[in-house]
C-alpha cells in the first residue's frame, strides 16, 4: 500500500495500459469503498446518439474493472446525469454530482457550446473534468486551464487534421482532385468545420477545390431544399458532419436527389449505428467515415473485441460503436489516473495524476494519449474507412494513422 | 425554369397543409388554439417509427403495412378523444387563454413523454416506395416527392368535403358559427368537440407519415411542425379554404429563399410571411373577420 501511495502522484506518468489490465485481480470483485466518478451525457434528447455511447463505453469499462478488483480493491461507481443539450440542466447536474454525490472528478459532456457553465462549476469546486467527443477552443490556450482535459476534438483542429487526411482517402480514386462539398447544421462551429477546412485544403492541396457549403437550421427535418444546391453542384466528394439526426437526413437527401458520389461522414459525430441507418435507406455504395477512434467493425483489434464482449456481458442500450470505444478510452484515462493517484487520492491529487496521463490505447486509436502541464489535449490520430457492401462492414482505406498535434499542427489560429 | 423548384414547393406545401389542418379543425369547432398539435405530430411520428413493420426494400406496401398504418391513424383519433375528454371538456366555460395555455402544457408534456419513452431515438420510417423514381420532363422526381402533395391535398379536400356535405360536418360548422344556438337546436356540442379533436390528431398522424417521407424522425420534428401553425395563421385559423394558398405561399417563400437568397433566412422567412399577412389581414388570408379576439 505504501509503495502504491508513494508512486501515486509523483510518478513519471507514462503507464502502458495499466488501466485496462485487470488480469492481476481477474475474477475478484472489488468490494471496498467506492470511488465516485460523475458523468454528464445526453441520455434522452436529440444528440443522445452521439454522446450516450461514450457513457456506455465508460460504464462497460468500469463494470469489467470492478468485477476484476477495481482500483486496488475499490470499485469505481460511475454516476450519470442527463444534461441533454441544456446548459442550465448541465449546471444543475454537475452541481448535484459534485456537491451531493461527492464525485472525485467529472467526465463526458455534450455539445461543447453548452459546457462553459459547467466549467465554472468545476472551477468553483476544484474538480477535474475530462470532456469527451467535442471540445472548445478556450480549452487550448498555451497555459491550459488546470482542471480541464479533453479526449475530444475542437472543430478547428479536426478541420486541420482533415486537410492531412483528405488526399490520403481520395487521391487514389480521384488523382486529379476535384471539389469537396460540406454540410453542417447551422451552428457557431460551422465556419470552423466547413469554411476553414475547405480554405486550408485548397492551400495545402490545390487540386481539391472548395465546393458548395450547406447549412440547415437545427430544427430542419426535410433536408431536400438545403442539399439540392450541393447535389446540383456535382461535387467530387460530399463531406457530411453534423449531429446524427442531421447527418443521416442530409446524406439520404443527397442520394435521393441523385448524388452517387462519395459521402464522407465524421464518425466522431455520426457513429456506425447512424451510418447503418443511412445504408438501410439508400445502400452502402461510396460511403466513407473519417475517425480519430477505431471503428467497432475492426473486430481483429483485441481491445475492440473486448469491448464487444463486455457489451454482450453487461448490455448496452445502443449497439456498441466508435462512441462506445471513445468512452472506454476515456475510462482508461480515468482508471489509469486513479491508480496512479493511489490511496488518499483527492480531487487535487487526481488532477495532478490526470495531467501526467500517458496511456497506451491498445489500438483504440493510433497511438498514446498523453497530457502534460502545458497540454491538456494531447495528440490525435486520424484514419478513414469505406463501407464494404459485400462484407457489410467499414474497412480501412487509410492503413496508417495520421498524427495531429493541436499544439504544433494547427494551420490557423483558433476561433475566439 | 428548373422544374425541381416546383417539385420542392409542392412537396413542402403538401407537408405544411397536413400540419396546418389539425390547428384549423380544432379552432373551427371550439375557437381554441391547439398548441399541442406539433407535439401530437411528433408523437405520431415516433409511434410510426416504432410500430410500422420493417420492409425489405420492396416498392410495394404489404397488407401488414396498411393495417398498421390504419391502426396508427385510428390510435391517433383515440388519443384525440382522450385529450378532449380528460383535458379540454373539464375546462369548458373557462377563458380561452386558460385553454390555450393548457394545450401548451400538453405540448411540453408530450415532448417530455417522448424523450422519456423514445430516449433520443432517431431513424427513418419504414415506408415502401422509398426508392421509386420517375423522370418527368427530364427532371429526376421521386415517388416521395409527390406523396406529400397528394396526401396533403387528399386530407384537405376530404376535410373540406366532410364539413360541406356530411351531417357531422354541417353540425361542426353550426357549432363554429354559434355554439349557443347550435346547442339550442339539439346539437351535442361535446360530441362535436370530441369528434374534432379525434379528427385533428388522426390528421396529425397522417402528417407525421408525410413528414417521414422526407427525412428522419427525431425530436426536432416539433420545430418543423410549428410551421404548420404559421400556415394556419396565414390562411386564417378558421378557414379550410385559406390553407392551400397559405401553404403554397409559405412553402414557395421558403424554397426560393433557401435556393437563391440565403439558407439561414429560409427558417425565418415563413414567420416574415406571417408578419406581413397579419399586418395586412389580421385574420389571415381567408379567416373570419369576427375572430379578431383570438389568442
Amino acid at each position: 500500500m505504501l509503495a502504491l501511495f508513494a508512486g501515486a502522484c509523483g510518478g513519471s506518468g507514462g503507464s502502458k495500459g495499466a488501466s485496462s489490465d485487470t488480469t492481476a485481480a481477474a475474477g475478484k470483485k472489488a468490494t471496498g469503498e467506492p470511488i465516485r466518478v460523475g458523468w454528464l451525457t445526453d441520455a434522452t434528447s436529440v444528440t443522445r446518439g452521439t454522446y450516450f455511447p461514450e457513457y456506455e463505453g465508460a460504464k462497460l469499462f468500469f463494470s469489467n474493472l470492478n468485477d476484476n478488483g477495481g482500483i486496488d480493491g475499490r470499485p469505481v461507481e460511475l454516476l450519470v446525469e442527463d444534461m441533454k443539450i441544456d446548459p442550465q440542466l448541465a449546471v444543475t447536474a454537475a452541481t448535484k454530482l459534485i456537491k451531493e454525490r461527492n464525485v472525485i472528478m467529472l467526465a463526458g459532456g455534450t455539445i461543447e457550446g453548452r459546457l462553459p457553465p459547467v466549467f465554472e462549476v468545476v472551477r468553483a469546486n476544484g474538480v477535474p473534468f475530462l470532456t469527451g467527443h467535442s471540445a472548445r477552443p478556450d480549452m487550448f490556450p498555451p497555459k491550459p486551464d488546470p482542471l480541464l482535459f479533453t479526449a475530444g476534438n475542437v472543430f478547428e483542429a479536426m478541420s486541420d487534421a482533415r486537410v492531412k487526411l483528405w488526399p490520403k482517402v481520395f487521391d487514389k480514386d480521384f488523382p486529379n482532385g476535384g471539389t469537396s462539398a460540406c454540410y453542417i447544421h447551422e451552428a457557431p462551429a460551422a465556419f470552423a468545420v466547413c469554411n476553414r477546412w475547405l480554405d486550408q485544403q485548397q492551400k495545402a492541396t490545390p487540386q481539391w477545390k472548395p465546393g458548395t457549403i450547406a447549412k440547415a437550421p437545427l430544427q430542419t427535418t426535410d433536408f431536400t431544399n438545403y442539399i439540392r444546391p450541393v447535389v446540383d453542384s456535382k461535387p467530387t466528394v460530399f463531406f457530411d458532419i453534423s449531429i446524427a439526426s442531421h447527418a443521416i437526413g442530409a446524406a439520404v437527401s443527397a442520394r435521393n436527389l441523385g448524388y452517387q458520389g462519395p459521402i464522407a461522414f465524421s464518425m466522431t459525430a455520426t457513429p456506425e449505428t447512424d451510418i447503418n441507418e443511412v445504408i438501410k435507406q439508400v445502400g452502402g455504395q461510396n460511403i466513407y467515415a473519417l475517425s480519430n477512434v477505431t471503428s467497432i467493425d475492426e473486430t481483429q483489434v483485441p481491445e475492440v473485441k473486448k469491448v464487444i464482449d463486455m457489451a454482450k456481458k453487461y448490455g448496452t442500450e445502443i449497439a456498441p460503436n466508435s462512441g462506445t470505444l471513445n468512452g472506454w478510452m476515456m475510462a482508461m484515462i480515468i482508471a489509469d489516473s486513479l491508480k496512479r493517484c493511489g490511496a488518499g487520492c483527492d480531487r487535487t491529487k487526481l488532477r495532478d495524476a490526470v495531467e501526467k496521463t500517458n496511456i497506451d490505447t491498445k489500438g483504440l486509436t493510433g497511438g498514446n494519449i498523453a497530457y502534460g502541464p502545458d497540454d491538456h489535449v494531447g495528440k490525435r490520430y486520424w484514419t478513414a474507412y469505406k463501407y464494404d457492401t459485400s462484407k457489410k462492414t467499414l474497412v480501412r482505406v487509410v492503413k496508417d494513422w495520421i498524427t495531429f498535434d493541436p499544439k504544433t499542427d494547427l494551420l490557423a489560429p483558433l476561433a475566439k | 425554369m428548373d422544374l425541381t423548384v416546383f417539385v420542392d414547393i409542392a412537396k413542402l406545401a403538401g407537408i405544411y397543409l397536413g400540419m396546418a389542418l389539425g390547428f384549423v379543425i380544432v379552432y373551427r369547432a371550439s375557437r381554441v388554439l391547439n398548441l399541442a398539435q406539433p407535439g401530437l405530430i411528433m408523437l405520431g411520428a415516433f409511434a410510426t417509427l416504432t410500430y410500422l413493420p420493417k420492409y425489405d426494400s420492396g416498392p410495394r406496401a404489404t397488407p401488414a403495412f396498411w393495417l398498421t398504418a390504419l391502426a396508427l391513424v385510428a390510435g391517433g383519433a383515440v388519443v384525440g378523444l382522450v385529450v378532449y375528454v380528460a383535458l379540454v371538456r373539464p375546462m369548458a366555460g373557462e377563458s380561452r387563454v386558460s385553454i390555450v395555455l393548457m394545450t401548451l402544457a400538453v405540448l411540453f408534456l408530450l415532448e417530455a413523454a417522448v424523450e422519456v419513452h423514445w430516449r433520443g431515438e432517431r431513424g427513418f420510417m419504414s415506408l415502401p416506395g422509398n426508392q421509386v423514381n420517375y423522370t418527368i420532363f427530364g427532371t429526376h422526381v421521386r415517388l416521395f416527392d409527390l406523396v406529400p402533395l397528394v396526401v396533403g391535398l387528399a386530407m384537405w379536400s376530404g376535410v373540406a368535403a366532410f364539413y360541406k356535405w356530411s351531417k357531422a360536418g354541417i353540425r361542426i360548422r353550426a357549432v363554429a358559427e354559434s355554439p349557443a344556438l347550435a346547442a339550442r337546436r339539439g346539437i351535442n356540442i361535446d360530441r362535436i368537440g370530441a369528434l374534432s379533436w379525434a379528427l385533428a390528431v388522426a390528421v396529425a398522424v397522417v402528417s407525421a407519415f408525410t413528414s417521414g417521407t422526407q427525412g428522419p424522425v427525431s425530436g426536432l420534428l416539433v420545430g418543423s411542425a410549428l410551421k404548420g401553425f404559421t400556415v394556419a395563421l396565414v390562411g386564417g385559423l378558421d378557414s379550410i379554404g385559406g390553407l392551400l394558398p397559405a401553404a403554397l405561399i409559405v412553402a414557395a417563400s421558403e424554397v426560393i429563399t433557401v435556393r437563391w437568397v440565403d439558407q439561414q433566412w429560409g427558417e425565418a422567412i415563413p414567420f416574415v410571411v406571417l408578419l406581413v399577412v397579419l399586418m395586412i389581414k389580421p385574420w389571415g388570408l381567408a379567416g373570419t373577420v369576427e375572430e379578431l379576439e383570438r389568442v
